[in-house]
């Protein structure tokens, strides 16, 4: 069970927090307790001013992840391959631990719907994002990792699950994982499967980053807002899945109304504590079974 | 088989236009039904596109009031659609809707443009700006021959009412004057401290802007300023227009 304690990678980076405009200065200033920051790519791929400049100074103290929510993987629109220039060239100036997109579809015929719209879960889907991922990582000349998306419809053609469908896109881009525990939460609920199956069926040694966020409840469905705190049902998913997959690169997104920089701190030493709990607790169980 | 392409062009048809030929692809449950699960997309397509515009224009949605500027929103994501995989060219073409749609109000399609020349100097190229004493320290022969460029964020803004004033009084939440007809020029940049700038210009500083831009020296520039200025006026002028924009970063070495 040993493989399961420790990091399945060396780039476990710790914990982290997303780098907001509202927090630039203040990140400058205190040098706040967070392990790095995880930017949106898009927000900086702009030529100078403010954002580039606190993205540099940030950069300078703490270790960075690119986060991108518009490469659009999924669309039968050919990949943007002025967008991947301009990725990369972001890529090489701020040296990303590593970069991420999604597991999704945004745009069509040139129209961006800047949303991050499912997949239907079918073989032809499949071959079709797989193809592209394997375009951006021989063009970025890095492995990517993917993210499940939170989705409010199903595609009566689905012909697999969420995550077989997950699954089968990284071993056979052989990419690597985003886990947004939040939106498998959301997901399960919206579509009524056991989100601990889906963590059953993920494979360890792909998983390299998890997110966590808040959302808002409607009762029959689920809408992923990420405007509130995470919710307890969330942090037990999150145990679970630290029990699953052993320490892991977890951070907390928050994009709209966002509280003081001390405030998310707070929350992602909950998040801290949590796996550090549940690590000590398998460590005692595999004691025990010694 | 089912064709992804298809399906991705009904999604995109419904979050568009409202095309109904995505429905019977999508699962229903018991507690929500398809058309419900769908419009959480479009929805959300419609809710990011006119939050968009709030935040890029928020002094002419305080002009207009939130039930015009409701209005306006609803009707520019309809006929809009964003070609752009960064929300920050959306409303790129909003000045130009404005004088289309709205022509018996044209101060709005400028106030508009405004905000969107601001926005344009915020996260503009860097460059280095020149040091405050370059001209001090400039050899009297090396003036005639001396060239610069504008700062990457320099942009001359010239408008036909007094959006300016209606700006700045929106900004410090006072009532805005009322609209006129008045013929104004303005430089906005970024200045050394990353903030956004502007100032009003004057016919002549125009002229001299503009020479510069296109590339000539001092003294072909001093020969665009005799159109304005007679020759014993130009050497303190050239002087003193020169400090000032220096010392606000808004120009650089060629
Ligand atoms: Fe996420």
């Amino acid at each position: 069970m040993e493989g399961q304690i420790k990091a399945v990678n060396d780039d476990y980076l710790g914990f982290g927090l997303g780098l907001r405009t509202d927090h630039f200065e203040e990140v400058l200033q205190t040098n706040p307790k967070v392990d790095w920051f995880e930017v949106i790519s898009e927000n900086f791929m702009v030529a100078g001013g403010k954002p580039r400049y606190y993205l540099q100074q940030v950069r300078e103290r703490y270790p960075i992840v690119m986060h991108g929510v518009s490469m659009s993987l999924g669309s039968t629109d050919p990949l943007d391959m002025d967008y991947l220039k301009r990725l990369k060239s972001l890529v090489d100036e701020v040296q990303p631990a590593w970069i991420s997109d999604h597991l999704c579809w945004s745009q069509l015929g040139g129209v961006n719907s800047h949303d991050l719209l499912p997949m239907p879960y079918t073989e032809e889907a499949l071959k079709h994002i797989v193809g592209n991922i394997k375009q951006a990582q021989d063009f970025l000349g890095r492995q990517m990792l993917i993210e499940n998306v939170s989705s409010y419809i199903s595609y009566r053609e689905s012909a697999m699950t969420e995550w077989e469908f997950y699954s089968a896109v990284v071993e056979e881009a052989d990419c690597l994982m985003l886990l947004d525990i939040n939106n498998i939460y959301v997901s399960a609920r919206n579509h009524h499967f056991d989100a601990e199956q889906y963590l059953a069926a993920i494979n360890p040694q792909r998983v390299r980053q998890m997110h966590l966020a808040g959302h808002s409840d409607y009762g029959d469905y689920i809408i992923d807002t990420h405007d509130h705190p995470v919710v307890d049902s969330v942090w037990q998913l999150y145990a679970k899945a630290i029990e699953r997959f052993g320490p892991v690169s977890t951070m907390i997104e928050r994009d709209d109304d966002i509280p003081a920089l001390s405030e998310l701190i707070e929350e992602l030493n909950q998040a801290r504590q949590i796996s550090a709990e549940t690590l000590a607790g398998l460590a005692i169980g595999s004691l025990a079974d010694g | 088989m089912a064709n992804l392409q298809e399906r991705q062009a009904q999604m995109m048809a419904f979050l568009l236009a409202g095309d109904d030929r995505i429905v019977e692809h999508i699962s229903s449950t018991e507690l929500v039904d398809g058309n419900q699960r769908l419009a959480i997309y479009s929805n959300g397509y419609r809710l990011r596109l006119k939050e968009t515009l709030a935040v890029d224009h928020d002094i002419l949605a305080s002009y207009m009031g939130d039930e015009a500027f409701d209005e306006l929103c609803n009707k520019f994501v309809e006929s809009c659609p964003s070609h752009n995989k960064s929300l920050r060219h959306f409303a790129e073409t909003l000045p130009e809707f404005l004088v289309e749609h709205y022509a018996q109000y044209p101060q709005l399609a400028e106030l508009a443009l405004f905000e969107r020349r601001l926005l344009f100097s915020f996260d503009a190229a860097d460059a280095e700006p020149l040091a405050n004493d370059f001209l001090q320290k400039l050899a009297p022969e090396d003036w005639p021959i001396c060239r610069f460029s504008w700062h990457p964020s320099l942009q001359i803004f010239d408008c036909q009412y007094n959006v300016v004033p209606i700006w700045q009084e929106l900004k410090q939440e006072q009532a805005p004057p009322a609209p006129l007809e008045q013929r104004s020029r303005w430089a906005i940049w970024r200045n050394a401290e990353r903030l956004t700038q502007f100032t009003s210009l004057m016919g002549v500083e125009i002229a001299l802007l503009q020479s510069l831009a296109n590339g000539d020296n001092l003294s072909h520039a001093c020969e665009q300023l005799l159109n304005y200025l007679s020759e014993e006026e130009i050497p303190s002028f050239l002087h003193s227009r020169l400090q000032s924009y220096i010392s606000n970063g808004m120009l650089c070495l060629v």
